[in-house]
């Protein structure tokens, strides 16, 4: 008995190669582009509250940091690791107790309510 | 001291209730067997399950396996209650159990199955308690179908499940109190970006830590259905801990995923066209499996898919110990499955407790729900009972698990036959587990008696706890008659039937059996020439017939009959065939070996029945009777062996007839041994026969010791049969037909495992002592087991072996 998987399916591979007839020297994954201009727009927030003018240097941090937050960021993103997931893991591992924190539940079994016995009619 | 609070706010029955009003019905699921069966019964189990799966989408139903040590106090208790009349050496007995079990690291596998019911109606909508008990029977009775086989999980159950989450990896016990023990006796905590959670708990008052390693499953291949892939970890040798949670999706659904996921190869396709750039060819691969994924939904076949989160935690003392047990599960399952060790450990380990969220959707498994229900996370390989005499225990995939046996059990629950065949080559073990059997039952008060011919068991009755209690008789040495017909199949006893017809039947039946047992003997005594003739046997039943039922009857008045006959009769051919057969089996009596048999008619001389009722133990043996060699030409068979046949199956007839001595309630024990030579004569398949029917109404376990399974079936006792222990066995022939003693089925590969089992290494200098059986329990239980003498003393051991100078077991 043959038992496959489906995981092929959330395998696709999904890269943008660029506009039509022109191909980008560089090629991304469309979740990246995503990922990049949300980087972007922190980056330039981050850059005008610490004062930094807008500039040809200024735009060529951004755009460098920009680069290199996101391929940092998207070499931890696969089909296994969505960037959502890896923020909600990257939360678990900061919220986690250092400390030995004891875990409490209080099991107090009652009889289940409503139950009724199986009936034919 | 900040607390974490679980998500579990109250329990009702078997159903949760989280934060947030998430209810969950908890289901314990049955152990399913996976060893031993055909492939496709292997293939219906995991379609019933598949079904199961499929019947709960949008139920998010919750696997949860954990493992329960045996608890050898317990265990022992159980074991006390059910000696009947415990004789001296009884609570020692049980002691030396329960300290042999203590030190054997057993467990029991457990695995729960939770489902999530919808919340609950609005407070205003006046029907959402009655939906909500509807929903929950509904769910029940899905669960409860084949393939699952679950049961509401009781109280115990559920507290220990959560106990055992808590204390995520620590040692637990099974003795539990109340669940109020389990405030603040965990504490968990774990480093920044840790390998691993620090779990110390309050485990019977002694501080333990542990360090627990989440592991999640990873990328699969396809899989096969030799192993269920999710039991793999049976075999490890230390616990793991497995929590998967399963989304079931739809056929609409999946098809609108497939349908979504071909649009997008569609566009990457085209993309990689636009730029003149050579596709990658799983993009084709992918293509062909959507439209798969399609094709089975339109064809309705098991189309429901499931998302599964499959989550394994391993344990160890230290944190090396635990990483270095988290490297055996991933090579495990390399290179089929890839275990990842993931980040945040923490909240990975909470999704082990009952009622708490998925933590993270990554490494979500995408599976049909054919390959979902193939990890068959109950499969176990359990067999036998919860308590009884201590067997060993199981071996190979599966895991280490007891093999204990209540002889009873088949008898007074399930109604079934109490015969238990025992097959095996010379030397394979039949004996020496007979021996402990038999050690075991006597010392818990249970009459036991064995037909040893051979003798070597007949050193039980020597063993010093016994011996007060036990009897030994050598049949050969025995006083004349103690083996005539009419003594060895007894009279019924009148307060045994409830009505005097029933009674009045039972006699005629007696007194028919006596008449056929002596037929059939005397003929054994005749030569074949002389035995083949119709008129012999005629003669000879006239003659029986007439010597009637009364206390004096033997075969020696047989004779006298048949001389009688030889004068009264008028056809001169039958006068004469009896005169030759009364002179014949005169000659016959005066042999010393006969004289068990024909009486001498001096009741000082001849055997008297004793009441002989308060001895426990006994060992009948016929040492230096020579039975000949199955399949040998009779002609060329010496006198002792012309005599053989005959003791021996008279001497099985007065060890069947202790069944029906005493109360028919009174749990009791028998033991055949060298059954094949029972088996070639008409009254011996009888003999077998009214065994297995009798036992279950007289409360008999009834062993029956052979070489070959054959033996057995052609006594027509295979639909009476209640397990079976077989042994080695070499010959390709007679492992066929051990398979089909066990009901197991034959040419698929099952044949050759019997002749491995107490496989010696080659070029061993010693003997290694080490006695494995497979055994069919009654119950749909088949294993391989290790039978395990390690709990009996050292003298016992020496006297129940039958290889001579070595100690089995040691």
């Amino acid at each position: 008995m043959r038992l496959p998987t489906d995981d092929s399916l959330a395998q696709i591979d999904n890269r943008w190669h660029g506009p039509p007839s022109w191909n980008l020297p560089w090629t991304a994954r469309y979740s990246a582009y995503w990922v990049g201009l949300v980087v972007c727009v922190l980056v330039l927030v981050v850059e005008r509250k610490a004062g930094v003018g807008i500039g040809f240097t200024s735009v060529a941090w951004t755009l460098f940091l920009t680069v290199a937050i996101t391929t940092g960021l998207m070499s931890l993103v696969d089909y296994e690791r969505s960037v959502k997931s890896l923020f909600v893991t990257f939360w678990s591992e900061i919220s986690a107790p250092r400390d030995p924190v004891p875990i409490r539940v209080e099991f107090r079994p009652r009889p289940l309510v409503g139950a009724r016995s199986r009936r034919f009619w | 001291m900040t607390v974490r609070r679980l998500a579990l706010l109250k329990v009702d029955g078997h159903v949760t209730t989280s934060r947030g009003g998430q209810r969950q019905a908890w289901y314990r699921l049955a152990p399913q067997r996976w060893n031993w069966r055909a492939d496709g019964e292997r293939e219906s189990m995991v379609v019933a399950t598949a079904q199961r799966l499929g019947e709960l989408v949008g139920h998010m139903p919750t696997l949860r396996t954990t493992v329960r040590p045996s608890s050898a106090p317990e265990w022992g208790k159980r074991l006390t209650a059910s000696a009947p009349r415990p004789l001296p050496g009884w609570s020692d007995h049980v002691g030396r159990c329960v300290a042999h079990l203590a030190g054997q690291d057993l467990t029991d596998k457990e695995c729960y199955l939770s489902v999530n019911l919808s919340k609950r109606g609005r407070w205003w909508w006046p029907f959402g308690a009655a939906q909500a008990v509807v929903e929950l029977e509904e769910i029940d009775t899905i669960v409860a179908g084949p393939g699952l086989e679950g049961t509401p999980a009781t109280e115990h159950e559920l507290q220990w499940l959560f106990h055992r989450s808590v204390m995520l990896g620590c040692p637990t016990t099974d003795e539990l109190g109340d669940g109020e023990e389990l405030v603040d006796r965990a504490y968990w905590s774990v480093e920044p970006f840790g390998q691993s959670v620090k779990v110390v708990a309050d485990v019977n008052g002694e501080q333990v830590t542990r360090y627990v390693v989440v592991l999640t499953v990873g990328k699969m291949a396809d899989q096969t259905l030799e192993e269920p892939w999710l039991a793999k970890m049976d075999r490890l040798g230390f616990p793991v801990e497995v929590t998967a949670t399963l989304d079931v999706l739809p056929g609409e659904q999946v098809k609108k995923r497939a349908e979504k996921a071909l649009l997008r190869i569609k566009y990457q396709v085209e993309n990689y066209e636009e730029h003149q750039l050579p596709a990658p060819w799983s993009l084709q691969e992918q293509q062909e499996r959507a439209q798969e994924v399609i094709n089975e939904v339109h064809r309705d076949q098991l189309a429901e898919r499931v998302d599964g989160w499959f989550r394994f935690a391993v344990s160890g003392e230290t944190e090396a110990e635990a990483l270095a047990r988290s490297k055996k599960v991933i090579k495990l399952f390399s290179p089929a499955i890839k275990i990842v060790r993931p980040w945040a450990q923490y909240a990975l380990a909470r999704e082990f407790i009952p009622g708490e969220k998925l933590s993270s959707k990554a490494y979500r498994r995408r599976l049909p729900v054919l390959t979902a229900a193939a990890a068959q996370p109950a499969a176990t390989a359990t067999v036998g009972t919860r308590t009884g005499v201590y067997l060993g225990h199981t071996i190979g995939a599966g895991g280490k698990h007891v093999a204990s046996w209540d002889l009873h059990r088949s008898m007074t629950v399930r109604e079934r036959s109490g015969l238990t065949p025992i097959v095996g080559v010379p030397g394979s073990g039949k004996s020496t587990l007979v021996a402990a059997l038999a050690y075991h039952a006597t010392l818990a008060g249970i009459r036991t008696t064995i037909l040893d011919p051979s003798g070597p068991l007949s050193a039980l009755a020597q063993i010093d706890e016994l011996r007060p209690y036990s009897k030994h008789v050598d049949l050969l040495s025995a006083k004349p008659g103690i083996l005539n017909p009419w003594t060895v199949v007894l009279s019924p006893r009148r307060d045994n039937f409830a009505t005097v017809r029933e009674y009045e039947h039972a006699c005629d039946m007696a007194a028919e059996q006596r008449r056929m047992l002596c037929v059939d003997v005397l003929m054994q005594f005749l030569p074949s020439a002389l035995a083949d003739q119709a008129e012999t046997l005629i003669a000879l039943r006239s003659a029986v017939r007439n010597v009637g039922n009364d206390r004096l009857a033997s075969p020696r008045r047989v004779i006298e009959a048949l001389r009688t006959a030889s004068i009264t009769q008028v056809d001169s051919i039958m006068a004469r065939h009896s005169r030759v057969v009364a002179d014949f089996l005169d000659d016959v009596a005066k042999a010393p070996a006969a004289q068990l048999v024909f009486p001498t008619g001096d009741p000082s001389l001849d055997y008297q029945a004793a009441d002989d009722d308060d001895k426990v133990l006994t060992i009948i043996t016929m040492k230096g009777l020579q039975i000949p060699k199955e399949g040998s030409d009779r002609r060329a068979w010496s006198s002792d062996e012309i005599f053989a046949l005959p003791l021996l199956h008279l001497a099985a007839w007065s060890v069947q007839a202790t069944m029906y001595r005493g109360d028919r309630h009174e749990p009791k024990l028998l033991g055949f041994d060298e059954v094949h030579a029972l088996t070639r004569i008409a009254s011996g398949r009888l003999l077998i026969n009214t065994s297995a029917r009798d036992s279950r109404k007289w409360r008999t376990r009834v062993l029956l010791s052979s070489q070959n399974a054959a033996d057995l079936l052609e006594a027509g006792v295979s639909n009476l049969i209640d397990g079976a222990f077989v042994l080695r066995t070499e010959d390709p022939a007679h492992q066929r037909e051990a398979l089909n003693l066990i009901r197991v089925p034959v040419g698929v590969g099952y044949e050759s495992a019997l002749g491995t089992l107490s496989q010696q290494t080659r070029g061993a200098v010693g003997r290694s002592g080490r006695r494995e059986a497979v055994w069919s329990d009654g119950e749909g239980g088949i294993e391989r087991i290790v039978l395990d003498l390690g709990h009996l003393p050292d003298r016992v051991r020496r006297d129940i072996d039958t290889t001579p100078g070595v100690v089995v077991g040691a």
